[in-house]
């Protein structure tokens, strides 16, 4: 039985991506309004979201491309530094400079990887890439660790302010909201990308990268084009969590956060980009909820591993995957041809 | 005691060490981690809620809990006596885990849940400075810093109770180098802000006083092997080790530099956060003949400062976290004290400016140690020294005092 | 009337895996505008050659020219780029994607990465893709996932695909494999037409399939060219009826 019917049961077995996207949306944008005093919950909502943006850059690179990269944390971290010492020694923490300053550096720094790791001569396997990504994550960690002008081990802490013109952002309902729109503008410059012939490439690339190359496609550049714009994401990603947080440490570039990004999407549903926000809107309840209790808080990393190992042994598609199919997950890229009538 | 309210919250709680005896007490566990007491049905008016953010776990846990205790002694105090214009305090507590990327986190939602009106606590100046800001300028709310640290913190609405490198330093140097003779000076440290800007401080007075530094390097906090140290010590010498290495690297480097015989040939070991309680961390043997200048040691007999301590005891018998000043509960009682005047003078009004500016000029009569006296506009506060030596008794540290210097100024901001 | 400009040039062509000598000294000459048949038992290394030409091999040594271009050590893509197409002997179509979407797939590989991104090609190239299909009769199941057809059906889709950047020269590799004697009449049916717009080599088993659709042929045996000429010409060679004979 190899005849697609056109039902109306698989009308929704193709509507339920768009149905979960919008949910979720509304979701965070009535929130507040019943957290409105409760500003512990809108700073666990705020983190979360600018956390996804995280995960949505692992998801472009794996869920999209293909590409294994366990060092996006090294993006995330590098700009969470550079807006610190921007506005420590620049004092400058202009929104509309420090954004796009932070953005560019992710751009640049992962494009340099990129052209390292997967425009040499040879085509790097897969393997290659994760530790490649893996190991620059590790050394970028170890290197601020020992830098005194970064604050070595105890990070940089004091923050100035994110500013808004005379407005200064505090943890709270506007960093709230400009937090939704980063993500919002993210998630939508994302799907614009996978959903356009660019996104037919990554398509072909992730079943069958070799044919590509047959058909006339440099595999390789397309890869770097994807994981410099996850450095862009990551890195934006990185400079709200310093404003937010205002706090940045070596732990914030090394593999502990880079393994927790592919965490974050695989738990959700990789491919998909709304499964990595709901993948770290589960693990950080979790944690905020079961953080207190000081047993669980000890062998925390413990069970991030166990849930990490059943997501990849029995639900590979994540939690994404019970209620959407892989036929919608993938997606259709033309324009639908007109169909006779037909059964 | 007067009655307590016996009681156990249904929600989450956390397991402390000694959780049980704080139940025991009367302490009620709340949600999130916060544990309250109330000192009895009649007191039911509006608790001024006080936070406490200290390492509860972690290297520095035997510092951490030492404060911890104390604040509940002090709390339990004011309590027993009417609280504070008839309102009791409510302690929150939120362990800082001796991690600053941790502590930030928690932090900023302990004080976004509770709301509380002071906070108090912070031990390394690394975990100070990650919590200031979620603290001071984000949770606009007043910050007492109780430990001894490098100083020039001058940040608005937060105070410190511990003692500042004017008033360990400028007494301390002289006396190593003029009456014990030390002058060459070794300076091993721990790679972050006290030492480095600790260490400045005390060159300077070391070269003012005809002393010398053979050396001066920086060590990652969990350095475990010090044989090159220890080489260079021998080589160079050095007969004054002006140690500001803190915990998990302590350890190890105290038991390299005692095997090596530094000790034994003469050599002196100085440590400005050394107390009683420091057999916490390193065995009575290593301390013997180590030099220290606090604001209180338990050797100091005026009678307020033993009747503190029989008190203390009696509260928490056995207990091995004691009170003493390089842990900062010393500050931390201080702080407390502080925070009490402030609040007596504006006559119950919390507001963050108000209480501030009455803390400025605050002054107690009597503490570990003897009184204290804020500074006006500085936010440091005058406090009595002491130097003191390790020595063993039995097998016991005992510290005894060999200077005291009334009311030292703080010389800060 | 052939042109004198070859449009595929093998000199040479010797391929080496390990102990295994798969191509030794191999010439092959193509002209445009005409289907070239690669013929000859199992392991002569007509595939080797097929995917030495396409590149998913490099040579050991020899030539091989394209038009004007030395292509001997181009990556597929750049051989790909100036007009050299390849469809694999396993059938390579992206299962989890439509038909249509393969054949787009194939057709948008000339656009530069801003044009792919903005989809400006998209709405013109419908119309060539909607061609393309009717012609290899997938119109109708333009929306399935290509994992659905038939393995003749994908064959189909992927010879349709490899024709979608319109290629000067076609390397097929084994197109009737595994298709029932109607299918492959079909399949013959399908590819004829294509000569008038462009050349191919055509690696195959069926002899028959190759006498009807090819004007030249080259037959390898043991990684050497046995014999090379007009489908006459093999047909009537002695030594090649030898082969076939001997070695299956």
């Amino acid at each position: 039985m190899l005849r697609k019917i056109t039902t109306s049961a698989s009308w929704w077995a193709l509507r339920a991506l768009p149905a979960v996207e919008c949910l979720i949306l509304l979701v965070l944008i009535v929130a507040p309004f019943f957290l409105s005093d409760q500003i512990n919950l809108i700073t666990l909502l705020t983190n979360i979201m600018i956390l996804s943006i995280f995960a949505i850059s692992f998801d472009m690179c794996w869920g999209f491309s293909g590409i294994l990269s366990f060092g996006q944390a090294l993006f995330f971290g590098v700009a969470g530094y550079v807006i610190a010492l921007v506005g420590r020694d620049l004092n400058f923490s202009a929104i509309w400079g420090t954004l796009p300053l932070a953005m560019a550096v992710g751009l640049v720094l992962s494009f340099a990887l990129a052209v390292f790791l997967l425009l040499g001569r040879k085509i790097p396997s897969p393997i290659f890439v994760a530790f490649g990504t893996l190991t620059g994550s590790y050394a970028a960690e170890r290197l601020v660790s020992g830098w005194q002008y970064v604050g070595a081990g105890n990070g940089l802490s004091s923050i100035k302010l994110l500013q808004l013109g005379a407005f200064e952002f505090v943890e709270g309902i506007e960093f709230y909201t400009l937090a939704l729109l980063c993500l919002v503008g993210t998630y939508l410059a994302c799907r614009f990308i996978v959903r356009s012939q660019f996104g037919l490439v990554l398509a072909g690339m992730r079943q069958n990268e070799e044919r590509l190359a047959f058909l006339g496609y440099r595999v390789q550049l397309f890869k770097a084009m994807v994981f410099s714009f996850a450095g862009l994401i990551a890195s934006l990603a990185g400079a709200l969590y310093s404003y937010h947080q205002g706090f940045i440490g070596p732990g914030n570039m090394g593999p502990g956060l880079s393994t927790t990004a592919v965490l974050y999407c695989l738990l959700g549903g990789a491919g998909t980009l709304i499964g990595p926000v709901i993948g770290t809107a589960v693990i950080e309840i979790l944690n905020y909820s079961l953080s207190d209790i000081d047993a669980i808080r000890h062998f925390w990393p413990v069970i991030l591993g166990i849930i990490l190992l059943v997501i990849v042994m029995f639900q590979p598609a994540g939690l994404l995957g019970l209620v959407v199919s892989d036929r919608e997950r993938i997606g259709a890229f033309g324009a639908r041809p007109r169909r006779s009538a037909r059964g | 005691m007067t009655e307590q309210k016996l009681g156990f919250s249904p929600t989450r709680r956390r397991f402390l060490s000694g959780a049980g005896a704080l139940t025991a007490s009367g302490w009620i566990a709340g949600a999130a981690g916060s544990w309250t007491l109330y000192p009895g049905r009649a007191h039911a008016a509006d608790p001024i809620k006080m936070g406490i953010v200290t390492d509860i776990t972690g290297a520095l846990a035997p510092s951490g809990n030492a404060n911890w205790q104390v604040a509940q002694f002090t709390v339990e105090q004011i309590n027993k006596d009417g609280g504070v214009l008839g309102r009791p305090i409510q302690l929150f507590l939120e362990d800082t885990a001796s991690d600053p990327n941790i502590a930030v986190g928690n932090v900023r939602r302990m004080i976004q849940e509770h709301r509380p009106d002071v906070v108090l606590g912070g031990i390394t100046s690394a975990m100070r400075q990650a919590i200031k800001d979620p603290i001071v300028t984000r949770g606009r709310t007043l910050y007492i810093y109780p430990q001894l640290y490098e100083g020039q913190e001058c940040t608005k609405d937060l105070f410190c109770t511990g003692p500042t490198p004017a008033q360990q330093c400028d007494k301390l140097i002289p006396y190593l180098i003029k009456v014990l003779g030390k002058k060459r000076f070794a300076m091993p440290s721990a790679n972050y802000v006290w030492p480095q800007v600790i260490n400045k401080y005390a060159r300077k007075i070391i070269e003012d006083n005809g002393g010398q530094v053979i050396f001066e390097e920086y060590y990652p906090l969990d350095q475990p092997e010090y044989s090159a140290t220890i080489s260079k010590i021998k080589d160079g010498e050095v007969d004054c080790v002006f140690n500001t290495v803190i915990p998990p690297g302590l350890q190890p480097f105290m038991k390299q530099l005692y095997l090596s015989g530094f000790q034994k040939n003469g050599g002196i070991l100085t440590c400005l956060y050394f107390d009683e309680n420091t057999l916490n961390y390193l065995p009575a043997a290593e301390m013997e003949g180590l030099y220290s200048c606090l604001d209180y040691f338990q050797a100091v007999n005026d009678p307020f400062s033993e009747k503190l301590q029989q008190e203390y005891s009696k509260r928490f018998p056995g207990t091995k976290y004691l009170f003493t000043a390089g842990t900062a509960a010393t500050g931390m009682y201080r702080g407390i004290k502080f925070y009490e005047v402030a609040v007596k003078e504006t006559k119950g009004d919390l507001h963050r400016d108000v209480v501030a500016a009455a803390m400025d000029h605050a002054v107690i009569e009597n503490g570990p140690g003897g009184g204290a006296a804020m500074v006006p506009g500085h936010r440091h506060c005058k406090m009595n020294m002491y130097i003191a030596t390790c020595q063993l008794e039995a097998g016991q540290p005992y510290y005894k005092i060999v200077n005291k210097a009334d009311m030292l100024d703080p010389r800060e901001c | 009337m052939v042109s004198a400009l070859p449009l595929l040039e093998v000199v040479g062509i010797t391929k080496v895996f390990g102990a295994l000598r798969a191509l030794d000294g191999v010439d092959v000459i193509v002209q445009p505008g005409t289907f070239h048949g690669l013929i000859g038992p199992n392991g002569s290394g007509k595939s080797t050659l097929l995917k030495a030409i396409a590149g998913a091999y490099l040579p050991t040594t020899g030539t091989i020219r394209f038009g004007q271009h030395d292509i001997t050590t181009w990556a597929p893509y750049q051989r790909a780029r100036v007009g050299l197409s390849l469809k694999f002997q396993v059938t390579a179509v992206m299962r989890e994607l439509s038909v249509y979407d393969n054949v787009l797939l194939a057709m948008q590989s000339a656009e530069t990465t801003w044009s792919l991104i903005w989809s400006r090609t998209r709405r013109r190239l419908h119309a060539e893709i909607m061609h393309a299909l009717d012609r290899f009769r997938l119109a109708d199941r333009a929306n399935d996932l290509a994992g659905e057809l038939s393995h003749g059906g994908q064959q189909w889709l992927e010879i349709a695909m490899a024709l979608a950047p319109s290629p000067r020269l076609l390397l097929l590799d084994e197109p009737t494999g595994g298709m029932s004697p109607e299918e492959r009449r079909m399949t013959g049916e399908l590819l004829l037409p294509i000569k008038a717009e462009r050349a191919m080599v055509i690696v195959e088993h069926d002899l028959d399939f190759i006498k009807n659709i090819c004007d030249h042929l080259t037959v390898l045996d043991q990684g050497r060219v046995l014999c090379d000429g007009t489908v006459q010409q093999i047909e009537e060679s002695p030594e090649v009826r030898r082969v076939y004979t001997t070695r299956v």
